[in-house]
């Protein structure tokens, strides 16, 4: 879009303390080693059950006992171990549906990442949302103004935005055309829309659409996705 | 408004690599759309904004989850939990339990498609970043209080994530009906 320099700290204060915090919200990772080696050990004990490891117990010379699954290259089946602890034994670190919704509009990160989708419906987190909300137009409704847009009331984005934002969760309905806020595909300009829908009056005359904003970022990948499983494009 | 994850951890790995963050664990996008083909794809991605030529991040005390709620409750009916696990000869491979229409669980190697009957698919590895946005303009946008959005610079271009993508059978997520909800959540083994 455009660009201009004035000092508007307020936001800045408002949302820099939240992004520190997220910023250093995991537990230190030396991941690599980590996984390497606890794997290693914790798994051998339960997992190996169900899944062969009567053969795995030939060690390489099992041609001759004659069990007859061999690969025929005389090693022994390889299977990957996986822990099998119930979900209990994992804390939760992160959790999200929509985009940027997570780290946007929410304040208190840790009680987001460790609720549900249910603590968002309760209303759990909705005085947050309102207050980033109000900060965030006081600061940008300006600039939407002279853009010839008609910024939404805060008390109308909320309502407006608010059966797509909350819960954290993508939609989908199979009856409607597909495409977001329906469901969520790669190719689809979502960070656009939710700036559509948070920030623009969506009853102001020629700013009725979804995609009002759609342009205000990139619009698509910088390479294209595989039209088939896995989607995604190769690595760079 | 929007702070993407990716971003987030973007500005803290350019400030200080590896510092705090957590990438295995720590979403950047999830994505969950039906196909012409009566299946539901989702996908999350993680360990954002990695390098080109960087490996893939895999760990083995992560779980990983894709929530599906079909009765429009936020409680979830289908929890599909996926996690990455070593053979002896250190290769990763990815496990995805309770993938709707799937035979049973389905694994096998990362940067593999890897079936599990009725048209489900599960594949894990390092892939270019799907995410396109202009985190400096949105950056930019919260420092000043003023629009500073480029259509013209996705900050994500050239970067990678690893990746979890799930193919399952769209009526089976959805119960039956035909709307349902889709979260992911991410959890590491241990106390916290």
């Amino acid at each position: 879009m455009t660009m201009k320099y004035t000092n508007k700290i307020a936001l800045l204060g408002l949302f820099a303390a939240p992004l520190m915090l997220n910023a250093c919200n995991g537990d230190d990772p030396v991941e690599g080693d980590l996984a390497a080696t606890e794997t290693g050990d914790g798994d051998g004990e339960g997992e190996g059950e169900g899944e062969g490891e009567g053969e795995g117990e030939g060690e390489g010379e099992g041609d001759g006992d004659g069990d007859g699954d061999g690969d025929g290259d005389g090693e022994p089946p390889d299977p990957f171990v996986y822990l099998d602890n119930p979900p209990e034994d994992y804390v939760r670190v992160d959790r999200g549906g929509m985009p940027g919704i997570n780290s946007a509009v929410i304040t208190s990160k840790d009680a987001y990442n460790a609720a549900s989708p249910a603590d968002d419906a309760n209303g759990d987190f909705l005085a947050e949302i309102t207050t980033n909300l109000q900060a965030l137009h006081a600061a940008l409704d300006e600039d939407l103004i002279f853009y010839n847009l008609t910024p939404c009331v805060v008390a109308d984005c909320l309502a407006q935005a608010g059966p797509l934002l909350v819960p954290d969760t993508l939609k989908i309905d199979y009856a409607e055309p597909a495409g977001f806020p329906n469901g969520r595909a790669l190719a689809d300009p979502a960070m656009d829309i939710i700036l559509t829908v948070i920030l623009l009056d969506l009853d102001a005359p020629g700013q009725e659409e979804l995609t009002t904003l759609v342009g205000t970022n990139p619009t698509m990948n910088d390479v294209a996705f595989l039209d088939t499983f896995p989607y995604l494009a190769e690595p760079n | 408004m929007l702070f993407m994850n990716d971003g987030v951890y973007a500005a803290d790995h350019a400030d200080a690599p590896g510092s705090g963050a957590d990438p295995a664990a720590d979403i950047g996008d999830l994505y969950a759309w039906r196909t012409d083909s009566d299946t539901l794809v989702a996908v999350v991605t993680f360990a954002g904004l990695a390098e080109a030529g960087a490996p893939a991040t895999y760990d083995a005390e992560v779980l990983y989850g894709i929530h599906i709620d079909n009765t429009g409750n936020g409680v979830a009916n289908i929890d599909i939990w996926c996690r990455f696990g070593l053979n002896m000869a250190m290769e990763w491979g990815i496990q995805c339990l309770n993938v709707p229409g799937a035979d049973g669980p389905v694994d096998g190697p990362v940067d593999t498609t890897n079936e599990g009957g009725n048209g489900t698919m599960v594949y894990a590895g390092p892939r270019e970043n799907p995410f396109f946005f202009d985190f400096e303009g949105f950056d930019g946008t919260l420092m000043s209080g003023d629009l500073m959005f480029d259509p013209m610079n996705d900050t994500f271009a050239g970067t990678n994530v690893t990746a979890i993508v799930v193919e399952m059978d769209a009526a089976a997520a959805a119960g039956g009906g035909t709307t349902l909800e889709v979260w992911t959540s991410t959890g590491r083994l241990g106390a916290p």
